[in-house]
């Protein structure tokens, strides 16, 4: 088999890169596709938790870099669904226990076991992001409709094309009524700015929070706004067409009216 | 009779500013302009080593002559090449 390998970036911390790696992960199982998840941020672990894995932990990605485990050993089968794995990063090394090129070599190992290889990466541009981006052949820049997030965003595409990584990107927590206002840049404000492929965007979505809380990543409660959206980024990634809705976009006049209307009550506390 | 037309322009969702994406979007593209012209000297010496490459094919020209530089304002940056050439070559 000769899966593919792709990187969940952004440059900016905490826009979002766990939790899209974590829900991708989980969307692209449960469509039949055996996946591995790779915690790349060594030394501040978190797809664990976010997974609801943390308890099972006994080897990590140094361990089988370092060769003090067979490969096999350190990934961790998820409990709700069969073809989902977890190669977990080690929280007492740094960065600089791996190198580019063993990552590279793990890489080809797990491509040849797995359909997708998803490596969640640090924030910044050094050592790990180095580490994080040697052995994928595609990338995912996960960034926030924000002017902080769009401009590191926009350094890493400079240096993933520089690599001759693909990019796409996914807007994360778009929040509608912030886009409506023209308080918040909606999606064709960010395609311009950064002139890449947009892969998906996610609503801004109390789901995730609670997801998080329980350790259970939203893609396997289908209710949630955030879920579908990961749910149609998993179709697109395997090649389906799946029109992006917009999110921006105002419903019919009464919609509109009903919605002002509760939104002046509640201001007014009638 | 000011507060009512307050809430109409509330209603209608402009408030006292311009929009702030607008904001958001203009500041952003003049920062990216400056960062986006922080070219690391390997992208420059391709840039250099291909450019020659190009023009030899229609021109003989003096490698050592090439004079290459990223100019800055503060709306745009640009790419000066100066590039002598001593004569064009034949058509075969």
């Amino acid at each position: 088999m000769d899966g593919r390998a792709i990187v969940i970036t952004s440059g900016k911390g905490g826009v979002g890169k766990t939790t899209v790696t974590a829900n991708l992960g989980s969307v692209l199982a449960q469509n039949g596709c055996k996946v591995c998840m790779i915690d790349a941020d060594i030394g501040l672990r978190n797809l664990d938790v976010v997974l609801g894995l943390e308890n099972r932990i006994v080897y990590h990605l140094v361990d089988v870099i370092a060769g003090r485990c067979r490969l096999k050993q350190a990934l961790i089968r998820d409990k709700r669904n069969e073809n989902l794995y977890l190669l977990p990063a080690s929280q007492s090394d740094d960065k600089n226990a791996v190198e580019p090129e063993q990552m590279r070599q793990l890489c080809q190992d797990l491509k040849k076991e797995f359909d997708y290889t998803l490596i969640d990466c640090p924030a910044g541009i050094e050592q790990g992001f180095r580490n994080a981006v040697a052995g994928a052949n595609q990338a995912v820049i996960v960034t926030t409709p924000e002017v902080s997030a769009i401009r590191d965003a926009d350094r890493i595409i400079g240096l993933l094309h520089a690599q001759q990584i693909e990019t796409q990107l996914i807007i994360n927590r778009l929040n509608a009524e912030l886009v409506r206002r023209g308080d918040m840049l909606d999606q064709q404000d960010v395609i311009d700015i950064l002139a890449i492929e947009l892969l998906g965007i996610v609503p801004e979505d109390q789901g995730i929070v609670i997801s998080t809380n329980k350790g259970n990543p939203a893609a396997f409660n289908e209710e949630y706004e955030a879920s579908k959206a990961f749910w149609r980024i998993g179709r697109r990634l395997r090649g389906e067409i799946v029109p992006i809705p917009n999110f921006s976009e105002n419903g019919s006049l009464w919609s509109w009216l009903g919605k002002k209307l509760s939104d002046t009550f509640r201001r007014t506390g009638l | 009779m000011t507060a009512i037309a307050e809430m109409v322009r509330k209603w209608f969702g402009k408030g006292d500013d311009a929009d702030s994406k607008n904001i958001a979007k203009d500041r952003l593209r003049l920062v990216l302009v400056h960062d986006r012209s922080m070219l690391p000297p390997e992208t420059l010496d391709a840039l250099r080593s291909e450019l020659i490459e190009v023009v030899s094919r229609y021109f003989e020209v003096d490698h050592a002559t090439l004079s290459m530089d990223v100019q800055r304002t503060r709306e745009s940056w640009a790419l000066m090449v100066n590039l002598p050439l001593r004569r064009a070559r034949s058509a075969s």
